[in-house]
């Protein structure tokens, strides 16, 4: 093998002889220090024709011994490094060509060549491309000037729909990811002001429109609390008056009527009761997936009765957006038994109130002050509590039509 | 010659090894299929079925198939093929 490789090094060359002495050749060569590689006839060949590898080296001393011997040699075949370099040397134009793309991925890679936009849903990408040109992120611009923390501030500021904005270099692509700010809902003034829901009124502000309704007044969900009236000439009130037309505003109200309402909310919970529960004992499971088809290789099954079952993969490799084809797939049982709950009424009472009062909350809505608080028992089945927890709170009752 | 006789001689007496006293060759065999020759002096005659070479005591001819000459320099020379025989002829 080393001789091979060392042979491979300094070039070697098959020749070819013919004559009718090829013995006198070779103890010439000899003669002068020649050293012969694989000397062999072929014996498909009817005349007698000897090859011999000899290292590139050795060659021109065989010129001599081929005179001497009167035979005639030819190369046949050269093999190694000399020989591919000199083949090399001669293809300039492929090296040359080969360089010059080399170059030119070289050069090119270190400009920007496309700007791309993703994360946008209202903004429009043409209109954050045209920002990104203003701060200085284009086509044919050189990456090595980019300052991208400051970019990041520029474009903020020149895009005033948006929270957030990165700068990502992805090879040659630059990819700005914006987060538009969730704008809040604009106020539409449309028509009357009714009552959101039933409530006892106990503030009245009028800005606009004739109030329908006295300060002490039960209302009833629906009820019309400040009628729409038109509205005198405003000049320049900005944004939210974007239906004037000429100044003039449509017949609307406006205003606020704040009251008391009142929220309940009932649970029942029951003094018995089985409830599914983990025990300590768990087991997993591994096995590979491949495309959509799982192999479980332990644990195909859960060991427990009963049992919950949790699934997770992982993925082995993956490289850019190259993803190796087979997932590991862990499966966790964890064994799970029926656990017969008894409760005594007061338990069963503080756990209902606590229902009760988790789902009353959900349901209230913001800005709403809370003023009292009770609950009642209701009465029930045997073995089971109910109750109804009632609050009263102080909120806005006005809101336009159909809202 | 007094001195070669001295030579084996004194080789004989001291054990030393007999290649370095001896006239002729070192011929290596390995299997059937390798013969290595060290101190040869040339090749009289080549091919595929026949090898004869001139060693210091005469002539070593040796016989066999598809023989070739794996490497050969200067007074040394490795044949590799189905090796059939060797025959020593002294000159």
């Amino acid at each position: 093998m080393y001789k091979k490789i060392m042979r491979y090094g300094r070039g070697h060359i098959t020749i070819e002889v013919r004559g009718e002495n090829p013995e006198l050749f070779l103890n010439e060569a000899l003669g002068q220090d020649v050293v012969f590689f694989d000397t062999h006839f072929d014996a498909r060949k009817k005349d007698k024709v000897l090859y011999a590898g000899v290292t590139a080296g050795d060659f021109p001393k065989l010129r001599a011994a081929a005179r001497q011997a009167k035979v005639e040699v030819r190369i046949r075949r050269k093999r190694g490094i000399p020989f591919v370099v000199s083949r090399w040397g001669k293809r300039r134009g492929l090296i040359l060509g080969g360089v010059l793309i080399v170059l030119a991925v070289l050069v090119l890679s270190q400009f920007v060549l496309s700007v791309s936009v993703t994360g946008n849903r209202t903004l429009d990408t043409q209109r954050v491309v045209t920002e990104a040109d203003k701060v200085g992120i284009r086509p044919w611009v050189y990456r090595g000037v980019l300052d991208k923390k400051k970019l990041e501030k520029q474009l903020v500021e020149a895009l005033p729909e948006c929270t957030w904005v990165s700068i990502e270099e992805r090879g040659t692509d630059v990819l700005i990811s914006v987060v538009e700010k969730a704008l809040p809902p604009q106020v539409v003034f449309r028509g009357d002001l009714v009552a959101a829901r039933a409530g006892l009124v106990e503030e009245i502000m009028l800005i606009q429109g004739t109030a329908q309704v006295k300060e002490g007044d039960t209302v009833r969900q629906g009820q019309v609390l400040i009628g729409a009236e038109a509205g005198v000439k405003v000049e320049n009130l900005g944004a939210a008056h974007n239906d004037d037309k000429e100044g003039l505003q449509p017949p609307v109200a406006k205003g606020f009527v704040r009251g008391r309402t009142w929220y309940s909310a009932e649970a029942v919970v029951p003094l018995r009761e089985t409830v599914v529960s983990a025990t300590q004992r768990q087991k997993n499971g591994w096995g590979i997936k491949v495309g959509e088809r799982v192999i479980m290789i332990t644990q195909a099954k859960s060991p427990y009765e009963e049992s919950f079952v949790e699934k997770s993969q992982y993925r082995l490799f993956s490289w850019r957006n190259w993803e190796f084809p087979v997932e590991m797939v862990k499966v966790n049982y964890q064994e799970t038994e029926a656990v017969a709950l008894s409760r005594d009424p007061e338990q069963a009472l503080s756990l209902a109130v606590e229902q009760a009062s988790a789902e009353l909350e959900a349901n209230l809505p913001a800005g709403a002050e809370v003023l009292r608080q009770d609950s009642v028992v209701l009465p029930a089945e045997e073995g089971f509590v109910r109750i109804r927890v009632q609050v009263e709170v102080f909120e806005e009752l006005a809101v336009y039509e159909g809202s | 010659m007094p001195f070669k006789n001295w030579q084996k001689k004194i080789g004989e007496t001291l054990d030393l090894p007999e290649d370095l006293y001896r006239e002729g060759p070192r011929i290596t065999v390995i299997g059937f299929e390798v013969v290595m020759i060290e101190d040869f002096q040339q090749v009289i005659f080549f091919s595929e079925e026949n090898v004869i070479v001139e060693v210091g005591a005469g002539h070593l001819e040796l016989r066999g198939g598809n023989l070739v000459l794996a490497q050969m320099s200067l007074g040394e020379i490795e044949i590799k093929g189905e090796i059939h025989g060797l025959e020593f002829r002294k000159a």
